[in-house]
């Protein structure tokens, strides 16, 4: 581990609450799930002593009852992939986005849990489980719950102390009645780079196909994943065409804080960023079953 | 500190340091197939299979390994006979400076067990974790392919 060169000792904690003690007990402890992550964030995590390896405390796991999915963190991006209960599920969007996670290798050990408090603000995970309205129930010296919105402060940190762990994702399952559509669009070079901009929407109508309530997240716009609540607000209420979309759309601009890196400039992100929540807007509410 | 692995079907006890990778062990003791690329976890030249599943090795501490199973390029021929696999990538011009080959051979191996009968795309996103700075692509998908129905036709 070449920027973990301190390390000493490794453990092996049987359940979130030994974990969670070792975190606030043990010198410079940090805590390791897939590692993808923690063993390419340079000196950062260069003074770290004691790592605390939580994948086998019984975290995963996928599990469904009447009102919601649960998740548990330690659950791999392959194991959501090729899980069938979320193929149908939610227009199949968390199946998808895990789908366009990095590479095969990485699918197979970074953890679901891992890449929400690794808090980067391109991940495709994260407007996904903002859009299905995801909460997460967490750890530490008592246990806390967080909605997805908020959670983040910005890249690399969220509200969570040090010795708090995430236990569970769970996405609560809308009433069969609901009419729900929902999208994932993930905007980059290639399938599988670091996206440009990326975004979730799900959005729910009535009968009449009127807008009951959106929910839209944009992903490498601002320091953290945003959820765009002036633009859910204005959605609601509302039947699309397209030139609603665009106007409502315009609206993006406010909402986002877009910096430039080796991918694409400011500039042309904050455009893109209106595209792709117009198309996330019509794409969710066409799966509604509404009609533009 | 020991690790106990079982490699390419032998059981294996190493020496080793707490803040060994995988990589470092398996190279260390004479695993050589198993590349020192990137050490970022992005090319994919580092590849092993770990109880049936590929993983980059460089940024995978040792020590999660305990007690797995691992198949490293070194597994894949028997009695000092290729594998289908290794001679279409022969056969079909798969191989440039060969740095990317076991990296590639096992992801598609992993593949194959998993699939027998994949389709193009399947092929592509099991092989999108391994980069070739030599040719591209085209060539190990096309190996991939016809080794599957060889592979097929052989059984």
């Amino acid at each position: 581990m070449q920027y973990i060169r301190e390390l000493i000792k490794y453990y092996w904690p049987e359940s979130l609450e030994d974990a969670v003690k070792m975190l606030m007990h043990e010198p410079c402890a940090e805590i390791i799930a897939g590692g993808t992550e923690l063993l390419v964030s340079g000196k950062r995590v260069s003074a770290i002593k004691s790592l605390v390896d939580i994948t086998r405390a019984e975290l995963s796991y996928v599990k469904k009852d009447k009102k919601s999915i649960k998740i548990g963190s330690t659950t791999t991006i392959s194991d959501i992939q090729h899980n069938p209960v979320f193929t149908d599920f939610a227009n199949g969007i968390l199946s998808e986005a895990a789908r366009h996670f990095v590479s095969v290798q990485i699918r197979n050990v970074a953890t679901i849990g891992g890449n929400l408090a690794a808090a980067m603000p391109s991940s495709d995970l994260v407007p996904v489980l903002m859009a299905l309205d995801a909460k997460l129930h967490v750890t530490g010296k008592e246990k806390r719950e967080f909605a997805l919105n908020g959670f983040f402060i910005s890249k690399r940190k969220t509200v969570m102390a040090p010795y708090e762990i995430i236990g569970e994702v769970e996405i609560p399952l809308p009433s069969p009645a609901q009419k729900t559509g929902y999208s994932f669009i993930k905007f980059g070079r290639t399938e599988l780079d670091i996206a440009i901009v990326n975004g979730a929407a799900a959005i729910e109508i009535e009968a009449d196909s009127t807008i009951k309530e959106a929910r839209l997240a944009l992903g490498s716009v601002a320091s953290n994943t945003i959820r765009c609540l002036e633009i859910e607000k204005e959605l609601a209420g509302k039947k699309l065409t397209k030139e609603i979309i665009f106007e409502i759309c315009e609206g993006v601009s406010k909402a986002i804080d877009p910096k430039s890196d080796v991918r694409a400039s400011a500039k042309y992100r904050g455009k893109l960023a209106k595209v792709i929540a117009g198309r996330l807007i019509e794409k969710a509410y066409k799966n509604a079953g509404g009609k533009i | 500190m020991k690790l106990n692995l079982k490699v390419n079907g032998e059981n294996k006890v190493f020496d080793i340091d707490v803040r060994d990778t995988l990589m470092d062990v398996l190279r260390a003791n004479g695993y050589t197939s198993v590349k020192h690329g990137c050490e970022t976890g992005e090319c994919g030249a580092c590849t092993v299979i770990i109880n049936r599943k590929t993983v980059n090795t460089c940024i995978y501490p040792a020590l999660k390994a305990e007690n797995s199973d691992v198949i490293t390029c070194e597994g894949l021929e028997k009695d000092g006979k290729l594998s289908i696999l290794q001679e279409k990538f022969i056969e079909m011009g798969a191989i440039q400076c060969g740095y990317c080959t076991p990296g590639m051979l096992l992801s598609a191996h992993a593949l194959l067990m998993k699939n027998p009968n994949p389709r193009l795309e399947d092929v592509k996103d099991a092989l999108s974790g391994n980069f070739c700075r030599c040719t591209g692509y085209k060539k190990p998908v096309d190996a991939v392919m016809a080794a599957a129905k060889e592979m097929k036709g052989g059984e």
